[in-house]
């Protein structure tokens, strides 16, 4: 394994969630979110992430196949990583349906 | 197989359902925890349906992409939905619903069987790259927590607002009557 596989796996993911936070900030916009510049230190980010990749790590690739791969990779990585961390999700879930709800005075006067 | 320069109609609606599947989701979550936003969850669907179920051969990366999704959706969907049951079961404000925890912890079960049978044996990737690729979505998401916390310490302080109006009282109490139980007439 080279070194510039292992910077260009780390700039992927970066690139992933950089993009999925862009989206998210559109999307889940109203009037009370001042998300301007939100979005500009995010784009600074996607822009600095992206060229890293496109000039430093791979000058022979395209900006399209980059982000394709840059998503792709990144979320192959996310489900070959689910398992690790359904086993820490699995013992809480098993954990909270055995638990019983505490007796709670306020919820009580509601009765 | 070989990515083309230019994008195939089947790779157009195959990225346009994932982009539409992660705006349905953020847009999932605006508006309060008892009432989300009612385009949320058909965009989900909509997403899900377009990269699913695609009208075409894909090109190389984009086929590679979805077979992966494909073989691991089965168990994905199963530990999501036994998750969700077992949240919906252990609800905060109601009673617990036994019923549907043990449905939850069943899917749950079921879903580790699936990935120990089918799954598990086909993992073969450098977990090298897979930790490096994790630790770059770390960086991005303390990269936007410090973004978050930096602009929000710079935007000025807003003035006192206004004590609540006896319409927006009656409003916020009737939210909490409905989600906490009890009686507005007590009042």
């Amino acid at each position: 394994m080279k070194i510039d596989e292992l910077l260009t796996s780390i700039v992927d993911g970066s690139t992933l969630v950089s993009l999925l936070f862009l989206i998210h900030l559109l999307c889940s916009y109203h009037p009370y979110h001042r998300i301007l510049p939100l979005i500009m230190a995010n784009l600074f980010f996607i822009f600095l992430a992206i060229s890293i990749n496109l000039f430093i790590l791979n000058p022979n690739s395209s900006l399209f196949i980059i982000l394709k791969l840059s998503i792709t990779n990144s979320i192959i990585s996310i489900l070959y990583f689910y398992p690790f961390l359904f086993i820490f999700i699995t013992l809480f879930i098993v954990k909270l349906s055995l638990r019983k709800r505490p007796e709670d005075p306020l919820l009580k006067l509601l009765d | 197989m070989h990515s083309p320069q230019y994008m195939v109609w089947p790779d157009i609606q195959f990225w346009l359902g994932f982009l539409i599947f992660f705006c349905g989701l953020s847009l999932h979550r605006i508006g309060p925890a008892f009432k989300r936003s009612n385009s949320g969850k058909p965009l989900i669907l909509l997403g899900f349906i377009l990269t699913f179920l695609p009208s075409g051969q894909l090109s190389s990366i984009e086929n590679d992409f979805y077979i992966f999704m494909l073989n691991n959706l089965p168990w994905i969907f199963l530990s999501s939905s036994g998750i969700y049951f077992i949240l919906f079961g252990s609800q905060i404000y109601w009673e617990n619903i036994k019923s549907i925890k043990i449905l939850g912890l069943l899917l749950i079960l079921s879903s580790w069987i699936y990935f120990f049978t089918f799954i598990f044996g086909t993992f073969d990737a450098d977990l090298f790259l897979i930790f490096a690729n994790i630790i770059g979505m770390l960086f991005a998401f303390f990269y936007i927590i410090w973004a978050i916390k930096y602009i929000e310490s710079r935007t000025p302080n807003a003035a006192e607002s206004l004590p609540l109006s006896e319409s927006e009282k009656k409003y916020v109490t009737s939210i909490l009557i409905r989600n906490l139980g009890g009686n507005l007439d007590e009042d």
